[in-house]
């Protein structure tokens, strides 16, 4: 049951969007998404929009998974579409009680909709391509200028990393635990919300000991092995950029540019 | 009425690239009274397979059936009649002592009872007779906390917390992992006694083929998803092919008992415990045995 968790999930593969380099991705993911929430107009969102389509096709994500990845917030999708579509003034399509639904809502809400999709499947896509430890990396390398001003970028990332290792370890974990208690009787679908809340108490406290023993027991292991923090440590897998990534780099700029220029002569 | 588990497979996420078959085609019955084990190496399928024993997975396909209820309630009467039926099955998990959780041993043991609608003076009688099953002095520890036990302790406390239900089926993953040589044979000793007293089946999930030794009078070899020997521990043992494909080593004793054999020494083969190694080796080498069985060669 706990297996379904979509997002975040690393889907091994050699495609484009796979050998980009982690810093690479991270820094035209977030200007793609600057874009994204700059310019509101359907046909920037139609290019993005393929521009999107393309990379799942070649970096070979199952449609299902990215579909999945947007499930978590398929409510929030939904409420900021009906909230355009019976907010906006215009011209009435029906009436709901008090409400008018608009053409212009249609349009702005789908607009809206589409962006926040793209918005995740964006992101989803990162984190689809690129090995959590690849990512961290990246992470740490590129906090590594904010080092300077006491930004603790290698205990950050070293955080990061430990937490993503872990994650698995205590999904398995919480599975077994709710399968021990339910095997006991425990209930955790029935009752109202207080009798609920109380029926977690048998995972949640073995959940926090385990954790806390974990926790402990990793500790030791990185002081035996003489871990001690960021200082002068070397790495085994050394972030390069290549001929890819700054062919990357110059398509994007090239879309980009493209878009500013045309917004700019009024053409779209 | 057994359990019966018939041909059933099982599938962990399907459709994504981490799909994995993890049972093929497994038909398996647990007697009433029985002691079976199931033995195989890391990633043969064994936890998932006693995990349908209970129905807490339902097979991919296949059908699972407690006293010929079947786990998968189709309807809503159904789905009432498995939940009863699955109940009859205890399942203790490995490092049990792991789910441990309330204030003391008494509320932890009491904790199953009370959740299948026990009043509390039926669960205390319940309590003090789990307790004393599993070997643990009622008045010195009803008050003490979970977290204050030793390994061997909670483990005796949380399979005290499955006993208090009452099970028919006791179905246990890898129960003497991590105890110590002492705790390992006091447990299994209970087991023992839980069975013949009580008449309880016992299912042994295990790797350690001197725990099949001590108690099992059946076991089953998985391997990869599929069982590849069903038979009593005798013979399973001196099938070394099966052993081999399914990644375990025999026993000590059976290990021991071969190694003479190579080395030229006529013994008996089909010994199990360490006595009938002992005798074994023992009347081999007595003269007396050896002339007559040179004269009976």
């Amino acid at each position: 049951m706990l297996n379904d968790i979509a997002l975040g999930r690393y889907f091994p593969g050699n495609s484009l969007l796979h050998r980009l380099d982690p810093r690479i991705k991270i820094v035209l993911l977030f200007l793609f998404l600057a874009i994204i929430f700059l310019w509101v107009n359907s046909l920037v969102y139609l290019a993005l929009g393929s521009m999107t389509a393309a990379l799942i096709f070649t970096a070979k994500i199952p449609l299902r998974m990215v579909a999945t990845s947007l499930k978590p917030l398929w409510w929030i999708i939904l409420f900021t579409f009906l909230l355009h579509f019976f907010g906006t003034e215009g011209e009435g399509i029906f009436q709901l009680g008090s409400l008018t639904a608009t053409w212009e809502g249609l349009k702005q809400g789908g607009l809206i909709t589409f962006r926040l999709a793209l918005l995740i499947i964006l992101s989803a896509l990162l984190t689809f391509t690129t090995d959590p430890l690849a990512l961290t990396d990246a992470i740490e390398s590129l906090l590594s200028p904010l080092k300077r001003f006491g930004v603790p970028a290698h205990e950050l990332a070293m955080m990061m990393t430990i937490a993503l290792r872990f994650i698995p370890t205590i999904i398995e974990e919480t599975d077994r635990i709710i399968k021990a208690q339910e095997s006991r009787g425990a209930d955790f679908t029935t009752g109202n919300i207080l009798t609920r809340v109380k029926n977690f108490v048998p995972i949640l406290v073995p959940l926090f000991i385990a954790a806390f023993r974990r926790a402990d027991d990793l500790a030791t292991a990185m002081e035996a092995r003489c871990y001690r923090g960021g200082e002068g440590r070397t790495r085994l897998r050394r972030l390069q950029l290549g001929r890819l990534d700054y062919t990357a780099c110059g398509v994007s700029a090239l879309i980009v540019g493209g878009i500013f220029l045309l917004t700019q002569w009024g053409i779209i | 009425m057994p359990i019966e588990v018939k041909n059933i497979t099982f599938t962990y996420m399907p459709g994504t690239p981490y799909e994995h078959q993890a049972l093929r085609g497994v038909s398996f019955t647990v007697e009433e009274g029985a002691i079976v084990a199931i033995a195989g190496h890391t990633g043969s399928g064994k936890s998932t397979l006693i995990q349908h024993f209970n129905g807490l997975i339902q097979p991919t396909t296949g059908q699972v059936t407690v006293d010929g209820v079947d786990l998968l309630g189709r309807d809503k009467k159904s789905k009432a009649a498995a939940k009863e039926a699955a109940r009859k099955v205890g399942m203790v998990f490995q490092y049990p002592e792991r789910q441990l959780f309330a204030e003391t041993v008494y509320e932890d043991i009491a904790f199953g009872p009370l959740a299948h609608g026990l009043t509390a003076k039926e669960a205390a009688l319940r309590v003090r007779e789990a307790m004393s099953q599993v070997g643990l002095d009622y008045e010195s520890y009803r008050r003490r906390s979970p977290l204050e036990l030793s390994g061997g302790e909670g483990r005796r406390v949380a399979i005290a917390g499955i006993l208090a239900l009452r099970p028919k089926y006791l179905v246990l993953d890898e129960p003497t992992a991590g105890l110590d040589p002492r705790g390992r044979k006091e447990l299994l000793g209970k087991i023992k006694e839980l069975s013949l007293k009580q008449g309880m089946a016992v299912v042994l999930v295990t790797h350690y083929m001197e725990d099949i030794v001590a108690l099992a009078k059946r076991v089953v070899f998985l391997r990869r998803g599929e069982i590849i020997l069903d038979d009593a521990p005798r013979r399973a043992f001196l099938q070394r092919e099966a052993l081999k494909e399914a990644g375990l080593k025999p026993p000590r004793t059976v290990a021991l008992i071969n190694r003479l054999s190579e080395a030229g020494l006529k013994i008996p083969r089909g010994v199990l415990t360490v006595e009938e190694a002992a005798e074994a080796i023992y009347q081999s080498l007595s003269p007396r045995q050896g002339e007559r069985q040179q004269r009976v060669k």
